[in-house]
C-alpha cells in the first residue's frame, strides 16, 4: 500500500490540547510541525534517542523529531535514568532527551526540551522510506531477558490506517482523544500517538491517570470523545462520577475485560467498548465489541497460520512469524475464541512474565527455601490483579524478603499478598497440586482461588 | 515515630486495599517513603487503587494535574494530611 506522510492532516487542524496554568494551549498540526522541526534541529548527530519526556506532548514532539532526523527511537518499558544509561552503552551514539532535569545520580540528559510557543510550521509532507527503522521497542519477554522489536515506518504507517478503519463507526469529527496509557508502550503508541497523525483527533495531553483527571479531561470535549484505556482504569472510572457527555468510544487493551465491567463501563460512560487483543511483538492484532460478541476478529492485514490451536501471525513487515502466547479456537469464518495461555505467562499492569521464571527468581534468593507465585482468582478484589506468593524462608524477615524481591523483579510482579509458610505441601514428585495449594492458601487466610 | 490516629486509619486503608498481608498498618513509618525502590515499594497501579479507595471512603479526589501529587503520595504523613485537609471532619469519624 502507498504510505501517507508522517503527518497526513491539514495544517490548521487542531492536534493537541496541552494544559497550561489557566487552561489549555491549543496546538494545531502546523504548530506541532514547527515544534518537531525545532527539536529535530536541536538533536545532536547520532543514531538513537532515548526519549524520557514525561509530558505527552513533549514525548510526541521528540518521537516525530527523531524520525524526521532519520534517527531511531529507543522505547524501553522502564523509563528511568539507569535504563537510559544502559541503553547508552548498548546502542552506539545514543542521545537522552528529557523535558525536565533528571535525577542526577543516574544519567544526565543530553537535551532538555524547551519548546518555543507560537511558531508555525508547514504541515508535514515528510514521508519516511518504508523500510526506515523508526523505533525499537523493548519488552520484558517471557524468558525474562528484555527483547527488542524493531519497528519500521511501513509497519506504523500501514497499521495506523488499519486501526482507524476498524474503529467501529468513527465518532463525528473532531474527536477529543483522552488516553490513560502512556505513548511509550505499543498500545498507547499506536492508538494515542500514531492514530492522530491521520485521523481527526485532538489529543488531550494532561496527566490523565486518576479518575478525576480522566473525567475532567473528557469534560473538555465540545463534540465527540474517545477514551483509550485499560481494564484497570475502566474499573476505577466506573466508581467515579460520570463525565458530562457520553464517551463515544472506549478502546481497551492490555488485559481481558470481564463482561460485568464491559456492562458497567458502557452504562456509566454511556459508551461502546472496542476491545483490542495484541502482543508487543506486533502490536494490535484483533478486535471485538465485547458487549455484542464473545469472539474476536483479526485485523485483515495479517495472514494467520493455525496449528493445534496455536496461532502464528504473518505479515510482510515481520521478519519471521510471531507465535502467540494464547490458545485459540478458530471458527470457519476466521473469528476466534481465546481459550487460555499456551504457557504459564501472566500479565500484570500490561507486562508479561512467566510464572516459572518468577518462581525461579524467588527461590534463587538467598535464604528462600521454597516458594511460588500464584494468580489470585478473586475477581472482587479492587482494580488490580496482582500475583500472590507463598514463601518458605525461615531466616528472612518480611523486610529482607521484600527488599530482595524488589532487587530482581519488576515492581508490577511484586506479590500481594505475600504469605509465609513453614513448608509447601508438595507431593512425592515434588509437584504442588492445585487442591493442596488451595488448602494452604485457605489456611493462610486468603479465599481459595 | 508513632502514628497519629488519622495516620493509622490511612495506613489501615493502604494495607487493606493493596492486600499487603506481610505489612502491619501500625508498622508503616509516617515519614518513610511509600513508593519507588524504597519503603513499601508501591507503584503507580497502587497509587490508582489508593486514590479510588480514598475517593470512595472520604470523597477526596486526588488528581495528577495537581503538581503536588508526588508530594501527596510521598509519605503516609503527607497523604493523611492531604485527606484531612480536603475532607474536613470526615477522617477519624469513620
Amino acid at each position: 500500500m502507498t504510505l501517507r506522510p508522517l503527518l497526513a492532516r491539514p495544517a490548521g487542524d487542531l492536534l493537541a490540547l496541552v494544559p497550561v496554568r489557566n487552561g489549555y494551549r491549543q496546538i494545531t498540526v502546523g504548530q506541532f510541525c514547527a515544534d518537531v522541526a525545532q527539536v529535530a534541529s536541536q538533536l545532536p548527530d547520532g543514531l538513537h534517542v532515548v526519549n524520557l519526556c514525561q509530558s505527552r506532548y513533549a514525548f510526541m514532539v521528540v518521537f516525530f523529531a527523531v524520525i524526521t532526523r532519520g534517527q531511531i527511537n529507543l522505547l524501553p518499558g522502564k523509563r528511568d535514568g539507569e535504563t537510559a544509561q544502559r541503553l547508552r552503552t548498548e546502542y552506539p551514539r545514543t542521545t537522552v532527551v528529557s523535558d525536565q532535569e533528571l535525577a542526577p545520580h543516574h544519567v544526565e540528559a543530553d537535551l532538555i526540551l524547551a519548546l518555543d510557543p507560537g511558531s508555525q510550521g508547514e504541515a508535514g509532507t515528510f514521508t519516511p522510506a518504508p523500510d526506515t527503522v523508526v523505533a525499537i521497542v523493548f519488552t520484558s519477554g517471557s524468558t525474562g531477558e528484555p527483547q527488542s522489536h524493531t519497528k519500521t515506518w511501513a509497519m506504523f504507517g500501514e497499521w495506523r490506517e488499519v486501526h482507524w478503519r476498524y474503529v467501529a463507526q468513527p465518532p463525528a469529527a473532531p474527536v477529543l482523544l483522552v488516553a490513560t496509557v502512556p505513548p511509550w508502550h505499543m498500545y498507547g503508541l499506536e492508538w494515542a500517538m500514531l492514530l492522530p497523525t491521520i485521523a481527526p483527533l485532538i489529543v488531550h495531553c494532561g496527566p490523565d491517570f486518576f479518575p478525576r483527571d480522566v473525567v475532567s479531561a473528557l469534560n473538555e470535549s465540545l463534540g465527540s470523545c474517545m477514551l483509550v484505556t485499560t481494564p484497570l482504569h475502566l474499573r476505577a472510572l466506573t466508581r467515579a462520577p460520570s463525565p458530562r457527555r457520553p464517551v463515544d468510544l472506549i478502546v481497551s487493551a492490555t488485559a481481558p475485560l470481564e463482561p460485568s465491567l464491559v456492562t458497567a463501563a458502557e452504562a456509566h460512560l454511556r459508551s461502546t467498548v472496542l476491545e483490542i487483543y495484541g502482543c508487543s511483538e506486533v502490536g494490535s492484532l484483533a478486535y471485538r465489541l465485547p458487549a455484542r460478541e464473545s469472539s474476536w476478529c483479526f485485523f485483515d492485514c495479517f495472514q494467520l497460520g493455525f496449528a493445534d490451536g496455536v496461532v502464528e501471525v504473518h505479515h510482510p513487515y515481520l521478519d519471521w512469524p510471531v507465535v502467540l502466547a494464547d490458545l485459540f479456537a478458530v471458527a470457519e469464518d476466521g473469528r476466534f475464541q481465546l481459550l487460555g495461555r499456551t504457557t504459564d505467562v501472566v500479565k500484570v499492569g500490561g507486562k508479561r512474565e512467566s510464572l516459572a521464571r518468577l518462581n525461579g527468581l524467588l527461590t534463587a534468593i538467598d535464604g528462600v527455601v521454597d516458594g511460588l507465585f500464584y494468580l489470585p482468582e478473586d475477581h472482587d478484589l479492587p482494580v488490580t490483579g496482582r500475583l500472590g506468593a507463598v514463601v518458605v524462608a525461615p531466616d528472612l524477615s518480611d523486610r529482607q524478603l521484600r527488599d530482595a524481591l524488589a532487587q530482581c523483579i519488576d515492581p508490577v510482579f511484586l506479590p500481594r499478598p505475600l504469605f509465609r509458610a513453614a513448608a509447601l505441601p508438595r507431593d512425592a514428585t515434588s509437584k504442588l497440586q492445585h487442591a493442596a495449594l488451595t488448602e494452604l492458601l485457605a489456611s493462610l487466610g486468603t479465599p481459595p482461588g | 515515630m508513632g502514628q497519629t490516629p488519622e495516620q493509622g486509619e490511612i495506613a489501615t486503608l493502604i494495607v487493606e486495599v493493596l492486600n499487603l498481608s506481610d505489612v502491619s498498618a501500625a508498622d508503616i513509618d509516617p515519614e518513610a517513603i511509600l513508593f519507588e525502590d524504597s519503603g513499601l515499594g508501591l507503584d503507580s497501579i497502587d497509587a490508582l487503587e489508593i486514590a479510588v479507595a480514598i475517593a470512595e471512603r472520604y470523597n477526596v479526589h486526588i488528581s495528577a494535574e495537581d503538581e503536588a501529587t508526588r508530594e501527596i503520595f510521598a509519605t503516609l504523613a503527607n497523604l493523611t494530611a492531604h485527606v484531612q485537609q480536603e475532607s474536613g471532619v470526615r477522617l477519624g469519624a469513620a
